[in-house]
């Protein structure tokens, strides 16, 4: 079964002056990519927050300096992919022009795989190494999380026993997560 | 033919520039003057795009406000990004050797005088880490593959991990996350536990 890629996607909202040191974008990027990386979707929280996370120039800088601080050419990205994309010159799928969901899906499990139909989204997919099992294991996550809150809220409504279990189950292992996760961060 | 990136870190310009001139051919140089905070100087190290680091060792002798010396820089490079090609140019080998992890990073800078064989070694070092690199993603990949036409065996699962481990610490070490979790058995619980919450969400709904 093939799952979304991601649910929303993100929007450079930033319309202010150009800054000199495209650092200077960070909270804007931060906010605008909704503290998620922008090729991976992955949320900072999991890589040990904002300080882990860099701002990549989607067009690299090294061809074109023109767009160093341009604010549409900068994706908020975590060190994993930016730094496997490097200044790679080959084509890339800008994350807020274009619907990743039309070239990257999910397997139940969170894997990131290509869409057999999205080229692009092959290449992209070996360059930037969205097959690393981290992935797999931060979406889950982030349905452990989901799921915590849907539980809660049958828990709330009818009271029932199993519900109540398994919120139980399932909150300490996300916790366990949460605690092992950030120990080795 | 694509030309290599490499930092070079040095606290004097001019020899800096010597660097540059001495490997016009053979590399892009992207010079790193060492700031007074070590870590604001890794920084600038790690979030560029750079092929290899050189250091010098002694980076305090032409500035008093630098506290740290070119093997406590690529020791913290070695730190991010495991394997990561690093070498230390020093006018002292003794001293960087006793200091050093590693006594094959460690070249003196005379042999910037004496032809292209410290080049030679950097550039060799850059395509041997990168070609083995392109091995375990050629690899891994044809694992993935494998995975989803059939069921792998106890040894192609344990490469897989490992592949995948190998991977993800040559491009960040820090934030990698456990062994344990890559474990096919930890990823089949989660996934029946989310299975279980969808279920229970359904019957609860049916029942209302």
């Amino acid at each position: 079964m093939q799952l979304p890629f991601r649910k929303t996607a993100p929007t450079r909202t930033y319309k202010g002056k150009e800054y000199s040191d495209y650092n200077h974008y960070k909270d804007h990027l931060e906010k605008d990519f909704e503290e998620r990386c922008g090729y991976t979707n992955c949320h900072q929280f999991w890589f040990g927050g904002r300080r882990t996370f860099q701002i990549d120039h989607f067009k690299p800088k090294v061809k074109y300096p023109e767009l160093l601080t341009k604010y549409s050419n900068l994706v908020y990205s975590c060190s994993y992919v930016n730094r496997a994309k490097s200044d790679d010159l080959n084509e890339y799928l800008d994350p807020c022009d274009t619907d990743y969901n039309l070239h990257f899906y999910r397997d139940q499990i969170g894997h990131i795989y290509p869409m057999n139909t999205s080229d692009t989204g092959k290449y992209m997919y070996k360059a930037l190494k969205l097959y690393l099992k981290r992935y797999s294991i931060i979406w889950m996550l982030e349905a452990l999380e989901e799921k915590m809150d849907i539980l809660q809220g049958l828990v709330d409504q009818t009271g029932d026993e199993q519900a109540k279990n398994l919120f139980y189950v399932i909150t300490t292992k996300y916790m366990a997560y949460k605690k092992y996760l950030k120990a080795v961060q | 033919m694509t030309k290599f990136t490499v930092a070079y870190i040095d606290e004097s310009e001019s020899d800096i520039r010597r660097f540059q001139r001495f490997s016009y051919s053979y590399f892009n140089v992207l010079p790193i003057l060492p700031l007074p905070d070590i870590k604001e100087t890794i920084k600038l190290i790690i979030d560029s795009n750079i092929d290899a680091v050189i250091a010098d060792f002694d980076l305090s002798e032409q500035n008093a406000q630098i506290h740290f010396d070119g093997t406590d820089l690529v020791r913290a490079v070695l730190k991010k990004r495991e394997g990561f090609p690093v070498f230390i140019l020093t006018s002292f080998e003794d001293d960087a050797i006793n200091k050093g992890d590693d006594v094959n990073i460690v070249y003196e800078k005379k042999e910037l005088d004496e032809g292209n064989n410290f080049l030679d070694r950097v550039k060799s070092q850059i395509e041997k880490y990168k070609h083995q690199l392109e091995v375990n993603e050629a690899r891994i990949i044809e694992l993935l593959q494998e995975n989803q036409k059939r069921k792998l065996d106890a040894f192609e699962k344990q490469e897989l991990k490992e592949l995948d481990s190998k991977i993800e610490k040559a491009l960040d070490k820090e934030s990698q996350i456990p062994n344990s979790l890559r474990d096919e058995k930890e990823s089949n619980e989660l996934a029946e536990l989310l299975k279980a919450v969808d279920q229970l969400a359904n019957n609860l709904k049916n029942k209302q």
